[in-house]
């Protein structure tokens, strides 16, 4: 009797807590958005399955927690502590990524440098809210609305908030459909919404295989505290424009991102157990990242209507929202939203330029923000 | 310690200030290097193409120097398109994708071919068959 009574008190059923409960709801939503309404499948999935393997109670101290460091979890856990798992998807990501549209018209970029804005906003915000600044950095690298950025920055500087960072980031990279539009109805008219871009010109080949190695000396030149996630970035890329490492670059951008996609999602998505995720600075965090993000879209399409002040050949102010670095979401929300205006206008390609550049500026953000805080 | 204080103690409008100066100055930087690395590719390959017609008499013909080329090629009209791009579409058959078409005019060295297609949807020279299959329009007088 004794045997099973002792038996009972370690199982969930006996162990579970509220917040325990709450979080694998959590769990649940997201595996429901990531499934049913098909938002960011390959990360709301790995992230809820994880939130819910996380959250089933257990006995501490025999190694089965993520926090336990014997554990299983633990261990897989370690390539998000160590900001190996981002640097891996950056590596996929470079060798997904074609700069092409980028190189046709490089005042692009500058959107996703203005998209940057928004971390700066929230770093300040998130400081004023009370948080010391290795946690205000982490939060607000949010803005950059890159989930591999945001776990790596925090893993340096607060690893006690990945948890929160992570599915706050991620969170609101799935819901980008929610989000942007609004914020890009309200800063743009309609006249401008419609404006159609320009052909871009032929880029050669030698370009695209010259711009990886120009980018990562400038870039980590300035910010060397990025070199972890666009060393890889740039690497993945040259792979795929060199011509002579085709095997290499398909193996970047297949298995290997989607391993480390894997990991990744279902250790931060475990890494949120209750007792530990359900503070008041996870609300905090929530509340700052949904402000980041939406001062990072606003900050885009401000500056892209500041822009056409001065070009001759205007550019569509919508292209400012896809300076974020959620790739490819933010490009697609845009495309479709210029769409929306005059379904024979394709804007796709070069949001995709932005985007590439926002996945460039929110990488050097976070090696600026690495280095003020060493 | 909140607000303004908090901001103020942590150093944070610096941060702020120097951290946004920081990325855009970087990606500034960057925007004016590449917008200048074709211009830099030509400018060599220009200066290799000039060594080689130093050493042999004969023009040497490099692929940037055809690119060169085919910007002056911008400006032509849409019957001279019509009559570059008709032998191409002939070759692919009655009907083809677009894609075949651009491969095959990028193959022959043809001045932009997305443009050239583009120009050549718009007047009606290609036009759908459905699924992403198009079909040529012209009659043979074109």
């Amino acid at each position: 009797m004794d045997l099973l009574i002792q038996f009972l008190t370690n199982t969930g059923y006996y162990l579970a807590d509220y917040r325990n409960i709450i979080m694998l709801f959590v769990g649940g939503l997201f595996l429901y958005l990531g499934t049913a309404k098909g938002y960011e499948p390959l990360l709301l999935i790995p992230i809820g399955f994880g939130v819910l393997v996380g959250n089933v109670p257990f006995f501490k101290g025999f190694g089965l927690g993520i926090y336990e460091s014997n554990s299983v979890l633990h261990y897989l856990y370690f390539g998000v502590t160590t900001g190996l798992y981002p640097s891996i998807v950056f590596l996929g990501l470079g060798a997904m990524t074609d700069f092409s549209a980028l190189l046709a018209r490089p005042v692009l970029m500058l959107l996703g440098a203005a998209a940057q804005m928004g971390i700066f906003f929230t770093l300040i915000s998130a400081l004023a809210l009370g948080f010391l600044p290795k946690e205000a950095a982490s939060i607000a690298i949010i803005g950059g609305a890159d989930g591999p950025t945001s776990i790596f920055l925090t893993a340096k500087l607060a690893p006690h908030l990945i948890g929160p960072i992570a599915i706050a980031a991620y969170s609101y990279m799935a819901l980008i459909p929610v989000i942007q539009p609004p914020i890009m109805r309200l800063l743009t008219t309609r006249k401008e919404r419609l404006i159609r871009m320009s052909d871009l010109r032929e880029v050669s080949k030698k370009e695209k295989i010259i711009f990886p190695a120009v980018g990562i000396l400038l870039c980590c030149f300035l910010a060397p505290a990025s070199i972890p996630l666009l060393g890889t970035f740039f690497f993945g890329n040259f792979l795929k424009e060199c011509g002579r490492t085709e095997r290499l670059a398909q193996t970047a951008r297949t298995s290997i991102i989607d391993i480390a996609t894997i990991f990744l999602g279902f250790t931060v998505g475990a890494s949120t157990q209750g007792d530990v995720f359900l503070t008041p600075k996870s609300v905090g965090i929530f509340c700052l990242g949904a402000v980041a993000f939406s001062i990072a879209t606003a900050s885009g399409l401000i500056f892209a209507k500041i822009l056409n002040l001065f070009l001759k050949d205007k550019i569509n102010p919508l292209l400012g929202a896809s300076g974020v670095s959620a790739v490819p979401g933010s490009a697609r929300e845009v495309h479709l939203v210029g769409q929306r205006e005059d379904p024979t206008n394709f804007l796709l390609m070069h949001a995709m330029a932005c985007n590439s550049s926002g996945v460039i500026g929110s990488a050097i953000c976070a090696g600026i923000l690495w280095s003020f805080m060493v | 310690m909140y607000g303004f204080e908090a901001i103020t103690h942590y150093n944070g409008w610096a941060m702020a200030l120097a951290g946004s100066l920081i990325v855009f100055s970087g990606l500034v930087v960057l925007t004016t290097v590449i917008s200048q690395l074709h211009k830099v590719l030509l400018f060599f390959e220009n200066g290799v193409a000039s060594l080689n017609n130093k050493k042999s008499s004969t023009p040497a013909r490099t692929t940037d120097t055809k690119n060169a080329e085919a910007e002056t090629l911008q400006d032509l009209d849409i019957n001279q398109i019509i009559s570059l791009y008709r032998p191409l579409a002939d070759k692919l058959g009655e009907s083809f994708e677009l894609t075949q078409l651009y491969e095959t005019s990028q193959s022959k060295g043809l001045p932009h071919p997305h443009l050239s297609i583009k120009e050549l949807r718009q007047s009606a020279a290609l036009l759908p068959l459905g699924d992403g299959i198009f079909y040529w329009n012209q009659p043979d007088e074109n």
